[in-house]
């Protein structure tokens, strides 16, 4: 089964490297300073809770691996549950990603506007952004996951650099006690927060455009894991670096990392650097969101193309972006709606669609056994 | 039609390539005054006293500080960075940045900032208010030195003289690293007393900087005779001819008074150098100042916190009271320690395990013998631990202040917030009993290995001496 719309082919490698960058996006802005708010010093056991629960749907992704024929979300959807339901999932992921790409915007420009461009207007920097992303999701899927591939390594190694930078600032009893606020807040919360893990949902979107089928698990499996050691090891040195009672007043927790490497006299001040790591991976995060919202849209409503979506898309972004009033306003909303009811989205969705294949696929089996037994 | 749409479309972006070569956060270089040490002093009625210096690279031309003025300064002694310190009164800092404008005019920036000092009154009262305004500036760094001056900061910024350094950045950044030579002084940046002021267990302390005295009298004293043409430099003897004018001279030289050496900053018997001197530790519960240690006292403080690096210790000789031993100590290990956190008072116990070599022996003793190595290090082990014993009593006991980080190591103690929080160490600190146990082993004995000993002739007197 082919799409009806064509949205380019993409390598595993390639889908790994853009799922694991936009997933792994926030790690950049406020989600350290969140995640230190509810598990204290104990954080950075959170992510690794969702971890492990977002490998336990792609688990289940793996099992329905088989059953799919090029297909996404939708088709899967409207094969298995009918046109009502495929219209109800693509409303609310189209409204998730919506969300998630403004509430991104406007995250991203308030941290370029309060640590480097401080007295230029918002709109200055978002109009660019938002310029940019639509270029990027115009060019398509597969020249986001290409280029996605392309800058990877580049990012990893800033990352790891940063992290090694910190070696003369970490002072591991921060992290005690160990338990933090104990073991139920900590599971609650990492319940929660895979909402911070969109990628199995954008894996379903996007598999149907995955060159090999095999490789969906693949892809979902190591993004999944990838996306978990980066927030585990993040918040670690965070947390060691700065206590968690230090932690949890900073707005960019990892900038502050970066202004504080100090390897002998001369190795100072390279936040600078780190301004393009995390621009990169928001860019990569905001350009998925709004390619699959237009995509979405344009195959909820049968339209032969996204295209000429993808512009509109971006002014109802831009225009969401600005809805709260401030950057702690935009924290606000980013934690009583994305980190509460996100895992709707990123965990519900997915689990829906691939419950309904698993029912599919279990009628089929009877019907195979009663024809043979009749 | 594709491509003529496509050139089409292109135009307008090239052309908003010309809005772009600018933009609104430009500054140039030459339009920004850069401060690089900022000192705060308690004001009247709730304000603060903020000085500030600025770098003028223009006038660091040649020479050195302390030798008077800069190449660009015809003579002038403009002080470290070229400049002499502004004081202004304000409320906030945002506000004394606005009033230093007034007279400076370039736009001020804390990019450069390296060190802040703050006055003793103020410290006193607290440094919350000034450190959370500092925090919240883009400009400003964490890993910035703190220090804090006995007296005023703007007294101790306008005397400070270095031997070597020109700017404020190089001497705050030798400050710390010779502290980690001498161990009189304790390293402290912003990040540091940030994050000892906000973890559970710990409380910050900053070195102390402080006018000597005897050193500024010294230096002014020379200042007034280079100016009446008296010539020479500093602390040396005029050039004069005539005998009875040279020994007059003499008897005007500054006298070191003290018959022992000091540790308290401003007290060190000295003559010539930097008139601020860098010793000792000012120790803060929260975000006051509730105690100050010397520089003796220091080192062990670092000792207790395992961040004794190497320090060259003068002890009384085990073998004759009136003679001194010196040992280089090293830390071999960070400091193992337990708690009995459920008896009344609680007890901590410390375990120090350091090693060094000897480096100097008046007494003569022959430290190949394994007999004398054990007394020896039996006195060092005495000797640190007394000084260890009294600033436990006086900080942590006396005013429940824990520099020393005991209790951050006890956080390991618990499982969760609740039973930290629940703890209370604060209180425990006032009855706490604290056992260190020093151990040093003594490694090597320098280029000599036992004491040189003096021929068996007679000596005869010298000549001069019989004479006179």
């Amino acid at each position: 089964m082919s799409l009806p719309i064509r949205a380019g082919h993409i390598g595993k490698l390639e889908c790994t490297s853009l799922l694991s960058i936009a997933g792994a996006a926030n790690v950049f802005l406020s989600y350290p300073q969140q995640l230190v708010k509810y598990g204290s010093q104990a954080s950075w056991m959170i992510p690794l809770f969702s971890t492990v629960i977002m490998l336990l749907i792609v688990f289940i992704l793996r099992i329905v691996q088989p059953v799919l024929k090029n297909e996404d979300l939708l088709s899967i959807s409207h094969r298995a549950a009918g046109k009502l339901i495929t219209a109800v999932i693509s409303s609310l992921a189209i409204v998730y990603f919506l969300l998630i790409t403004s509430d991104e915007l406007r995250q991203v420009s308030e941290t370029v506007l309060t640590t480097m461009l401080t007295r230029s207007p918002i709109s200055f920097v978002a109009i660019p952004l938002v310029m940019l992303i639509c270029y990027f999701a115009h060019s398509g899927l597969e020249a986001i996951s290409r280029t996605s591939w392309l800058v990877a390594p580049v990012l990893a190694i800033l990352l790891v650099l940063l992290l090694i930078g910190m070696y003369n600032w970490v002072n591991v009893d921060y992290l005690q006690p160990w338990m933090g606020p104990g073991w139920s807040p900590l599971f609650i919360r990492g319940l929660l927060f895979t909402s911070a893990f969109p990628n199995v949902l954008v894996l379903i979107i996007c598999a149907g455009s995955m060159r090999d089928q095999s490789h969906i698990a693949f892809a979902g499996l190591w993004s999944t894991v990838i996306i978990g050691v980066v927030y585990v090891v993040v918040e670690l040195v965070c947390l060691t670096v700065f206590p968690a009672q230090l932690s949890v007043h900073l707005s960019f927790p990892v900038y502050q990392l970066a202004r504080i490497i100090n390897v002998g006299r001369f190795m100072e001040r390279m936040d600078a650097i780190y301004i393009f790591l995390w621009v990169a991976c928001a860019v990569t995060k905001m350009a998925v969101g709004l390619w699959a919202s237009s995509y979405l849209t344009a195959r909820m409503f049968g339209m032969p193309v996204y295209r000429p979506l993808i512009f509109s898309t971006a002014i109802v972004i831009y225009a969401i972006a600005f809805i709260p009033r401030s950057y702690p306003e935009t924290l606000i909303w980013d934690a009583t709606i994305f980190q509460r009811y996100g895992i709707v989205f990123t965990v519900g969705l997915p689990l829906l669609v691939l419950f309904f294949v698993l029912l599919k696929r279990g009628g089929k089996r009877r019907e195979k056994k009663m024809h043979r037994t009749t | 039609m594709k491509r003529k749409c496509t050139a089409l479309l292109s135009i307008p972006l090239m052309l908003a390539l010309f809005c772009m070569t600018g933009c609104y956060d430009r500054i140039e270089l030459e339009d920004q005054a850069f401060i690089v040490a900022m000192g705060f002093d308690k004001g009247p009625n709730h304000t603060i006293d903020v000085t500030v210096r600025l770098a003028v690279p223009s006038k660091l031309g040649g020479g050195a500080p302390g030798a008077g003025g800069g190449g660009g300064g015809g003579g002038e002694d403009l002080g470290l960075s070229g400049s002499k310190p502004i004081t202004v009164r304000a409320h906030t800092i945002t506000e004394a940045m606005n009033l230093v404008n007034t007279g400076v005019e370039r736009r001020v920036s804390l990019v450069e900032c390296k060190l802040i000092v703050f006055g003793q009154d103020l410290a006193r009262d607290g440094v919350h208010d000034v450190l959370s305004g500092l925090s919240r500036f883009r400009e400003f760094r964490q890993t910035t030195y703190l220090q804090l001056a006995k007296g005023k900061a703007s007294e101790v910024m306008s005397t400070e003289k270095p031997v070597y350094e020109q700017t404020d950045v190089r001497f705050a950044e030798d400050v710390a690293l010779i502290g980690r030579q001498t161990g009189f002084v304790p390293r402290s940046t912003i990040h540091d007393f940030l994050n000892n002021l906000a973890a559970a267990g710990e409380d910050p302390f900053v070195p102390i900087l402080a006018v000597n005295k005897k050193v500024k009298q010294a230096a002014d004293q020379d200042k007034a005779k280079d100016k009446g043409g008296g010539g020479g430099g500093q602390g040396s003897p005029s050039a004069g001819g005539m005998s009875n004018e040279k020994s007059s001279a003499q008897e005007n030289q500054p006298k070191l008074l003290a018959a022992n050496p000091k540790y308290d900053a401003g007290q060190v018997v000295r003559l010539g150098g930097n008139p601020v001197e860098f010793i000792g530790t000012a120790i803060f519960r929260g975000d006051r100042l509730v105690a100050t240690l010397d520089g003796v006292q220091t080192r062990m403080l670092l000792a207790l916190r395992g961040e004794l690096e190497r320090i060259q210790l003068e002890i009384t000789s085990p073998f004759d009271k009136t003679k001194y031993t010196g040992v280089e100590i090293t830390r071999i290990a960070r400091p193992k320690i337990s708690y009995e956190l459920n008896r009344n008072p609680i007890r901590i116990h410390v375990h120090l395990d350091m090693e060094g070599n000897l480096y100097g022996d008046q007494a003569g003793t022959d430290y190949t013998n394994p007999a004398n190595v054990r007394v020896l290090e039996q006195q060092v082990n005495t000797s640190m631990q007394s000084v260890q014993d009294k600033i436990i009593s006086d900080v942590l006991n006396g005013c429940q202040a824990d520099p020393f980080g005991l209790f951050r190591r006890a956080r390991s103690q618990f499982a969760t917030n609740a039973e930290l929080e629940n703890f209370s160490w604060r209180q425990k600190c006032k009855t706490a009993v604290v056992d260190v146990t020093n151990d040093f082993k003594m490694r090597r004995t320098g280029l000599i290995l036992s004491p040189i000993q003096e021929s068996n002739e007679d000596l005869q007197e010298p000549e001069i001496n019989k004479t006179s």
